[in-house]
C-alpha cells in the first residue's frame, strides 16, 4: 500500500514525467497552445500508456523472458506500442466516433513519443509487477496531463500580452515558462524517498 | 565530393536538428548536465544514425511504402540494441549516466526523420554523409548546451575546474529547471539574431504543434 | 488477400527476422567480451588486501544489500566487500564498502546517479568518503556539522540528507556484517 502511494506521488509530482524526467518534451511544448488540445493529448497519452504498460509487461514476462531474449526489449516494446496504437485507433474510429473526434488525431503522434516507450522501459528497469507497472504508467500519464494543461493555460494567457519582446515569442517563452513550472515542481522533492 | 560536403554543412548548420528543425528535444534537455554526457550521447546517436541511414538507403527499393515506418523502426531499433550491448560492455559509466536515453534513441525524431526525409530517397554513400552531418549537428547542439550548463552549474568543463575555487556553482542550472532555462535563453538569442537578419523560422517563433514540424509525415502516417 | 496486402507484410516480416537473427549473433559475441571484462575494480579499490573475490550468497532478508564478496588472499579471508543501496536525496546511492579482518572500514566508493552536481554529487568525492576509512564504531556512526568524536562523520554542506543516507546505509551494513558475516564465521 505504501509502495503504491509512493509510486503515485512520485510519478505525478516529485519525478514529474515532463518537468523532471524530460520525456515527451516534443509534444509537451508542441501541443500546448490551447487547453482543449492539451487535454486531448494528455488523455490520449495516459490511455495508451496504461494499455502499453500491460501489453509490454505481458510480452516481457511471457515471451522475452522464457526465450531468454530480454536484450531485444527495445524492438519488442516499440513494435508492441506501434501495433497497439494502430489497433486502438481502429477500434475507437469504428466504435466510438465521438471519442475519436475528440482525441483520435493525437493517437498517431504517440507511437514515436518517447513518453510511452520511456514508461515501459522504466517499468522493466524497476522490476515492477503487473499492477505497479500499470499504476506507474497511468500516474506518469496523469503527471504529463497535469504539466501540459498547466503550460497550455499559461500560454493561452500569454497570447494576450502585448509587451512580449518579439524574440521571446513562441518557443523561447514556452521553455522559460516550463523552467518556472519545473522550479515549482522541484518543491515537491523530498516528499517521498 | 562536393555533394558530400554539402550534406555535412547542411546537417551542422543549415538544417541543424536542435536549433533549426527543433526536434529531438528530450535528450538536449535531459542529459546535458555535463559535456562528457553530451559528447557521449551525441556520438551514440550519430553511430545509430549513420548505420540506419546506410541500411535504409540500401533497402530503399525493397521496403514497401505501406509499411516503411515499421520497417524503419525495426532497423533503427536493431542498431540501438547493438549500441546498447557495446556501451554496456565498454563504457559502463557513460551507459549508466545516459540511462534510459540510450534505448530511447529508437524514438528519437532525428533518426526516424532522416530515414524518411533523406535515406529512403537517396543513394547509400550520400545517406551516410547525411547521417554524419546531422549527427555532428546534434552533437554540437548537445555540447553547446552541456558546456553552458556545466560551467555555470558546476564550475567545470569536461570535469576540469575552469572557474576559480571561490565561485559557488549555481546548481539549479544542472538540475531540471536549468535545462529549460538554458535552452529557452539560447533559443531567444537565436530568435533575436534571426529577427535582425529578417529571417523567420516559424518552428521557433510560432511553436504550435505539428504545423511546421519537419517530421509531420512520419507521425501522421505511422 | 491480394498482392497489395501480403507483399508488404512478408517483406516487413523478412526485415524483422533478419534483424532478429543479427541481433542474436551480436549478443552472443559481445556478451562474451562483456563477461570477460567483468570489472572488479570497485571491489579492489575498497578492499586492497584481497587478491581475489568470491561471491557470497546474501543471507537474511535485506533487499538493500545487493552483493557480498569475500576477499581472499593466499586462501585466507582478509575481509568483505559489500555492495549496497542507501537513500540519497533524489534517488538511491550505490555504495561499495570494504571491511577488513580487524572490523575496520578499509574503503568506500559511492555513486549518486540521480543527485544534483554540486550538492548530493559531492558525496562521490574522496573528501567525504575518506572520513569513513579506518572507522570501526562500537555503536553507530553519526552525522555532525563538524565532526569531533571518532564516531562522527562530517556532513556535506548543502547535502545533509545525502550525507545522512550514506551514514545510515553504512550503519545498516555494519550491523549486517556483525550479525551475518562475522557471527556466521566459526
Amino acid at each position: 500500500m505504501l509502495k503504491a502511494f509512493q509510486i503515485i506521488v512520485s510519478a505525478i509530482l516529485v519525478n514529474n514525467y515532463v518537468l523532471s524526467r524530460f520525456l515527451g518534451i516534443c509534444s509537451f511544448l508542441g501541443v500546448s497552445k490551447k487547453i482543449e488540445t492539451a487535454k486531448g493529448m494528455g488523455i490520449a497519452v495516459t490511455f495508451v500508456m496504461g494499455l502499453a504498460s500491460i501489453m509490454s509487461w505481458l510480452v516481457f514476462n511471457f515471451i522475452l523472458k522464457p526465450l531468454h531474449i530480454e536484450y531485444m526489449y527495445t524492438i519488442a516494446f516499440i513494435l508492441v506500442i506501434a501495433a497497439l496504437v494502430q489497433f486502438v485507433e481502429m477500434v475507437i474510429k469504428k466504435k466510438m466516433p465521438g471519442l475519436y473526434k475528440a482525441f483520435g488525431i493525437y493517437l498517431p503522434l504517440i507511437t514515436t513519443n518517447c513518453a510511452i516507450l520511456g514508461a515501459v522501459i522504466i517499468n522493466m528497469n524497476e522490476n515492477y509487477n503487473l499492477f505497479y507497472s500499470f499504476l506507474f504508467a497511468v500516474c506518469s500519464g496523469l503527471g504529463y496531463l497535469l504539466a501540459i494543461v498547466l503550460l497550455a493555460g499559461i500560454r493561452e494567457r500569454m497570447e494576450f500580452s502585448d509587451n512580449m519582446p518579439e524574440a521571446l515569442k513562441g518557443l523561447p517563452i514556452s521553455l522559460i515558462t516550463a523552467c518556472l513550472m519545473s522550479i515549482a515542481f522541484s518543491g515537491f522533492q523530498g516528499l517521498v524517498q | 565530393m562536393n555533394k558530400a560536403l554539402e550534406r555535412i554543412k547542411n546537417g551542422v548548420i543549415t538544417e541543424n536538428v536542435t536549433f533549426v528543425q527543433v526536434i529531438a528535444m528530450c535528450p538536449v534537455l535531459a542529459i546535458t548536465t555535463s559535456v562528457k554526457n553530451s559528447i557521449g550521447m551525441g556520438i551514440a546517436a550519430t553511430i545509430v544514425l549513420i548505420g540506419s541511414n546506410f541500411v535504409i538507403s540500401l533497402l530503399r527499393n525493397f521496403i514497401p511504402d505501406k509499411v516503411r515506418i515499421p520497417s524503419f523502426i525495426v532497423i533503427i531499433a536493431s542498431f540501438v540494441t547493438i549500441l546498447d550491448f557495446l556501451m554496456k560492455g565498454y563504457a559502463p559509466t557513460l551507459y549508466k549516466a545516459l540511462g534510459i536515453f540510450i534505448p530511447l534513441i529508437v524514438v528519437n525524431c532525428l533518426i526516424l526523420g532522416r530515414a524518411e526525409a533523406y535515406a529512403s530517397k537517396n543513394p547509400p554513400l550520400l545517406s551516410v554523409f547525411d547521417g554524419i552531418g546531422q549527427g555532428l549537428g546534434f552533437t554540437l547542439s548537445l555540447v553547446i548546451v552541456g558546456t553552458i550548463r556545466e560551467i555555470i552549474g558546476a564550475g567545470t568543463f569536461y570535469g576540469l575546474q575552469v572557474l576559480p575555487n571561490g565561485y559557488t556553482p549555481c546548481a539549479i542550472i544542472v538540475s531540471p529547471p536549468g535545462a529549460f532555462l538554458t535552452l529557452g535563453i539560447l533559443m531567444a538569442i537565436l530568435s533575436k539574431i534571426r529577427l535582425n537578419k529578417k529571417i523567420s523560422n516559424k518552428r521557433i517563433s510560432d511553436y504550435s504543434g505539428c504545423e511546421h514540424c519537419p517530421n509531420i509525415g512520419i507521425c501522421h502516417k505511422a | 488477400m491480394d498482392k497489395e496486402t501480403w507483399v508488404p507484410a512478408i517483406r516487413l516480416f523478412i526485415i524483422t527476422i533478419i534483424a532478429g537473427l543479427l541481433l542474436g549473433i551480436a549478443h552472443n559475441v559481445t556478451q562474451k567480451a562483456i563477461d570477460a571484462k567483468k570489472d572488479d575494480s570497485a571491489l579492489r579499490a575498497v578492499l586492497q588486501d584481497a587478491a581475489e573475490f568470491k561471491k557470497v550468497e546474501v543471507s537474511g532478508n535485506n533487499d538493500k544489500i545487493k552483493e557480498v564478496y569475500e576477499g581472499i588472499k593466499d586462501g585466507n579471508n582478509v575481509g568483505y566487500a559489500i555492495v549496497f543501496e542507501a537513500k540519497g536525496f533524489k534517488g538511491p546511492l550505490n555504495i561499495t564498502i570494504g571491511i577488513g579482518k580487524d572490523d575496520k572500514i578499509t574503503g568506500m566508493k559511492l555513486e549518486a546517479p540521480d543527485d544534483t552536481a554540486g550538492l548530493g554529487k559531492e558525496a562521490e568525492k574522496p573528501e567525504f568518503l575518506n572520513q569513513f576509512k579506518g572507522k570501526s564504531p562500537k555503536t553507530e556512526l553519526k552525522v555532525a556539522k563538524t565532526a569531533q568524536n571518532p564516531d562522527e562523520i562530517q556532513a556535506l554542506s548543502g547535502a545533509t540528507i545525502t550525507s545522512k543516507g550514506a551514514v545510515n546505509g553504512v550503519n545498516m551494513v555494519l550491523d549486517y556484517y556483525k550479525t551475518e558475516l562475522k557471527g556466521g564465521q566459526k
